[in-house]
């Protein structure tokens, strides 16, 4: 139905889609993809697609009230990319341009829903970034951070690799903050740019990439805490070795809590 | 001079390099002198890396052959709109009452 709904006649004219959006990125060099895309090279769409798709699906949920339609979004999106790209002028970066008319989209749509995305809300969010519990009242840790191990997102945590575990903590996080992260740490777009696109103060944007990103970071090292072998065990696993070493008995993989 | 506390709420305007004077100059002192906050901006900014290199979700198949069929259609019928490649989309599925609204364009 999404697609019978497209073609419907006279719909591309009432585009309010940015096709000259310009981001604060300046683009001074081609865009190799950009090329490949405008010769019509399949691969390439595909690429984008996976590359991209899942978090415009998260983006758009932020405005939009269910997943269902915040996929529609995306798909009517991609849509709209392949009807504008041989107008696309480059004069921001491929990705601002994707989603500037995803936040399009899905704003229209929310407003059709009766909806009001609200980016400045933090509600259920505590305002500390760490555990108050964790600071003396003098503001000095009163628990300090522990090392992690060096973090390969390949690395089995838990039976899965860590990037998994991290895509999760991203997915999980309260809708706005997720948007944030997503448009400025997966995506790499400018702060400008970012806070353009989700219609967000540069102060919000601030404070709820700064949320997002710490509750990502507290996930971690909770996970790494639990896991053998990582985070406050490492000390103790590394002492372990040495005994082992040593030539003294003890099991190698000994789980030291 | 700022606390702990206050570093780890200012961290973020550190590591994105927004904040150069005043107190981006004072989180940037306490730095130097505070192992356990350097420490924690080095976590922060080992979890911006991972989160750059976390794999999205794929579209489903189906969704993916659609958009890819969209991509040849247009790339075949360019420079005309849209709205022809779509159309003649030979899987188009029929629009339900129900569900026939057309998606409000951005």
């Amino acid at each position: 139905m999404r697609w019978q709904a497209l073609t419907t006649p006279g719909q591309a004219a009432q585009h309010a889609i940015p096709i000259n959006f310009i981001g604060t990125t300046r683009v001074t060099e081609p865009d190799p993809l950009l090329e490949r895309l405008l010769a019509k090279d399949e691969t390439a769409f595909k690429a984008l697609v996976r590359r991209h798709h899942g978090m415009m699906v998260s983006v758009a949920r932020s405005f939009v009230g269910s997943h269902a339609i915040a996929e529609e979004v995306a798909q009517d999106t991609w849509l709209a990319v392949i009807d504008g790209l041989p107008r696309f002028e480059g004069r921001s970066t491929l990705k601002n341009w994707i989603f500037a008319i995803l936040a399009n989209k899905a704003r229209t749509r929310a407003e059709r829903e009766g909806r009001i995305p609200n980016f400045a809300a933090v509600d259920g969010d505590p305002p500390e970034t760490v555990d108050p519990n964790g600071f003396a009242p003098d503001g000095s840790w009163a628990v300090p951070p522990v090392a992690w191990e060096e973090l390969d997102p390949e690395r089995i945590v838990a039976g899965r690799q860590l990037m998994a575990h991290a895509a999760d903590l991203l997915d999980g996080l309260p809708a706005a903050q997720r948007s944030v992260v997503v448009l400025r740490d997966f995506e790499g777009l400018e702060p400008e740019d970012a806070r353009r696109i989700l219609g967000v103060s540069e102060a919000n944007q601030r404070v709820l990439l700064h949320r997002g990103r710490s509750r990502i970071r507290n996930g971690l090292m909770a996970l790494l805490a639990r896991s053998p072998g990582q985070g406050h065990n490492a000390r103790q696993r590394s002492i372990s070795k040495k005994v082992n070493n040593d030539g003294n008995a003890g099991p190698r993989d000994v789980t030291l809590y | 001079m700022l606390t702990c506390r206050e570093v780890t709420e200012l961290a973020g305007d550190h590591l994105d390099r927004e904040s150069c004077t005043g107190a981006g100059l004072q989180v940037q002192l306490h730095l130097a002198l505070c192992p356990p906050c350097r420490l924690f901006v080095h976590q922060l900014a080992r979890t911006v890396e991972l989160v750059r290199r976390v794999e999205g979700p794929a579209p489903d198949p189906e969704t993916e052959g659609r958009l890819l069929k969209a991509f040849r259609a247009a790339a075949e019928c360019q420079p005309q709109p849209l709205s022809e490649p779509l159309s003649v989309m030979p899987d188009a599925p029929d629009p339900s009452p129900s569900s026939g609204t057309p998606i409000p364009r951005g």
